[in-house]
């Protein structure tokens, strides 16, 4: 048995949110979305490519998997800090399974972070949790969380 | 499905909600908001340490946890034993232990932090709680913000 340590390789965030999964996808994929909850960064994805655009910094990371409204898989750099971002890509995948009371569990898995143990304590934890949690205050009450 | 995955005997469970940890900590500790997000069932305790730490069934039908409480530092830290009696295999395990942890933010947000750890001796309780703290915390926090149920 282990315990959960600080920053591990694979990363497992969930939460419910009262949406449907095709709200959710188009949070996920829309940068009118994401800059209301993803720290301010305009994400756009498509089924190629993810595009990210933020105070000047922009960069682009490969799109594996691409099943709207259930499935979306994409690299990750973390390219907000130079010291992140020299280390290697790692991967994310996001997962909507629709609920039968119109709640939707929302799966992130950010994962082969093997060989970036920055990026790992970056995003660990509150990292991850803040975005999962804006995107659902934001589903909701139609305001972002702050 | 048989299979059978790896389950932590050190489970984290976090949420950021748009609250004072004040109106968290009602929201934890008083029957009349646990009864909207934590499967219908009602808290009962004083919450001085020593004293039980139950939660009921809906409609008080049975005890579904048992418990004491450890540390009460509200509106900031609980921490409480829990015994799983909603069922007979978990009832028979050794009691594990839930710390809910608050921290403000400068910005109206709080942090809420569940520990459930110490399930050594209690891995069918293990495998039964990972998958409903997220539940537990995703409606409590959508009952804070929208004044609704999950």
């Amino acid at each position: 048995m282990t315990t959960a340590a600080p920053a591990t390789t694979t990363q497992v965030y969930r939460v419910f949110i009262k949406a449907t999964p095709e709200q959710i996808w188009e949070a996920i994929t829309d940068p009118d979305f994401t800059e209301r909850y993803f720290y301010g960064v305009r994400i756009d994805t498509k089924p190629q490519i993810r595009v990210t655009h933020s105070e000047g910094l922009s960069g682009e990371d490969p799109v594996f998997e691409w099943d709207p409204p259930k499935r979306l898989v994409h690299g990750w750099r973390s390219k907000w800090n130079p010291e992140l971002s020299v280390e290697e890509p790692s991967r994310v995948t996001w997962e909507i399974e629709r609920g039968e009371d119109g709640i939707s569990l929302l799966t992130v898995v950010h994962d082969q972070l093997e060989g970036a143990p920055k990026t790992a304590a970056s995003v660990a934890g509150p990292g991850w949790m803040r975005v999962l949690s804006g995107l659902k205050t934001l589903l909701e009450t139609g305001a972002p969380m702050a | 499905m048989t299979t059978i995955t790896e389950v932590q005997t050190t489970q984290v469970y976090q949420v950021f909600i748009k609250a004072t940890p004040e109106a968290i900590w009602d929201a934890i500790t008083k029957p009349e908001f646990t009864s909207k997000y934590f499967f219908g069932s009602e808290i009962e305790s004083t919450f001085e340490p020593g004293a039980r730490y139950v939660q009921w069934a809906p409609e008080r039908e049975r005890e579904w946890v048992e418990g004491e409480i450890v540390e009460s530092d509200p509106p900031r830290r609980l921490v409480h034993t829990w015994l799983s009696l909603w069922d007979d295999d978990q009832g028979r395990e050794q009691p594990s232990r839930v710390t809910w942890e608050i921290d403000a933010g400068d910005d109206g947000v709080s942090l809420l932090t569940v520990v459930h750890d110490r399930l050594e001796d209690a891995p069918k309780t293990a495998a039964s709680v990972s998958g409903g703290w997220m539940r537990i915390l995703s409606g409590l926090k959508t009952l804070l913000e929208t004044g609704e149920p999950l």
